[in-house]
């Protein structure tokens, strides 16, 4: 009977079966092995603590709400990864539309058009959320996956932090092998180039 | 095996493991050139610091924010199954004493079937007897409860007025107690809504 069963060391699918039966336990268990790597994921992508909480808490409600519908020939993670990279994706494609450039219009020609049309920003304090920000992200690596494109940041992530193999990424990510490849291959390029500089 | 250099490719396909049926080759290579070994090198330093990138957490109260959100459906095959689990008990012993416990009664029941079938006169004055006894039980036991209540005059005025009388008697009470039930209701709610 469930309440007996050593969640923590049970296979993703029968954990699946497990919630898929209703079982509290299970949704949780998955929740537990799930949430930092998801998180992570989402918080490299956005780079605001707050919006990729509510993200992650997005993807998770997605995945656990639907849970009837796994089909087990998928990996849970991977499921779980590719509802979390199309949430933080899309977030970032309407943050980029509502973007407001807060240094003059790109359409300003002079420098007075350029004041005129730039945004000024009063100087704050730094806030404790944005202290511990700036305490997670703030290397100098974290930095460079900061100037890497999404597509590239979500490739780079599921390589080497979660292990996972180009096939899996392609897969996850609705991407074919080739272009999983490339997109590796140019971050890596790019964050070695911005790296370079510190290791000199 | 040509003498050249590694492609940038090349490298990323070492490091990945990967370089398919070239990759013998691209490795006799690295092994004496030390220009493509060092390169190798500073290019494997990157992997290893990606692969040390810690998973950061969320809030201390994100689960709680997401299972507060999350709809836990138990299908009915599965509570069905779940409450008759919970009848069973826990320890071996108690199982065992459950489990002689049920097959004596069923023993018992069966040969009271049996012998039933057999004799099937016996049963029917048993059965009448049985059922005598137990109307006379619960008769009396009304009967007192309501001399009790109402006192024997009333007893003796309700049963002057035979069954009709009986049904419209037993109405009225059963729906003096329904509205009592709901005017309870009714204060429990507007009570809890003022505390509210």
């Amino acid at each position: 009977m469930a309440p007996f069963l050593d969640l923590v060391n049970l296979p993703d699918a029968d954990l699946v079966a497990l919630a898929q039966q209703g079982r509290e336990a299970a949704y949780r268990e998955i929740l537990r092995r799930y949430e930092r790597p998801v998180f992570s994921l989402i918080f490299r992508m956005v780079r605001d603590r707050e919006t990729a909480e509510d993200l992650a808490q997005d993807s998770f409600i997605k995945v656990l709400n639907h849970i009837d519908r796994y089909r087990p020939e998928f990996k849970l993670s991977s499921w779980l990864f590719k509802i979390a990279n199309n949430v933080a994706i899309d977030h970032l494609r309407k943050r980029h539309v509502d973007t407001i450039s807060m240094d003059g219009s790109p359409h300003a020609r002079t420098a007075a058009e350029i004041e005129a049309t730039s945004i000024e920003i009063a100087a704050k304090q730094e806030t404790a959320l944005e202290e511990m920000e700036n305490r997670e992200l703030g290397s100098a690596i974290e930095r460079a996956i900061a100037q890497l494109r999404p597509e590239y940041k979500a490739c780079i992530m599921l390589r080497h932090v979660e292990g996972r193999s180009y096939e899996e990424i392609a897969t996850t990510l609705d991407l074919p092998l080739g272009t999983v490849k490339t997109y590796i291959h140019r971050a890596r390029h790019q964050l070695r180039e911005a790296l370079e500089p510190t290791r000199e | 095996m040509e003498h050249r250099h590694l492609l940038p490719d090349e490298f990323e396909d070492i490091l990945d493991g990967d370089g398919g049926d070239h990759a013998p080759a691209l490795r006799e290579h690295l092994d004496t050139c030390a220009e493509c070994k060092a390169e190798l090198t500073r290019r494997s330093e990157l992997s290893r610091e990606l692969e040390h990138l810690p998973h950061l957490g969320p809030a201390p109260l994100f689960s709680y924010r997401v299972m507060s959100q999350v709809q836990v459906f138990e299908p009915w095959h599965v509570a069905l199954r779940d409450s008759v689990r919970r009848l069973v008990p826990q320890t071996k012993a108690a199982r065992w004493i459950a489990g002689v416990t049920a097959v004596m009664i069923a023993t018992v029941m069966t040969m009271a079937g049996i012998w039933a079938a057999l004799n099937t006169e016996s049963a029917w004055l048993f059965a009448e007897v049985g059922v005598k006894r137990v109307r006379a039980g619960v008769l009396g036991s009304i009967k007192g409860a309501l001399e009790t209540v109402f006192g024997r005059d009333a007893l003796n005025a309700l049963e002057g007025t035979g069954v009709t009388g009986t049904l419209v008697a037993a109405s009225i009470v059963v729906g003096v107690i329904l509205v009592a039930a709901i005017g309870f209701r009714v204060v429990a709610l507007a009570s809890r809504r003022r505390r509210s």
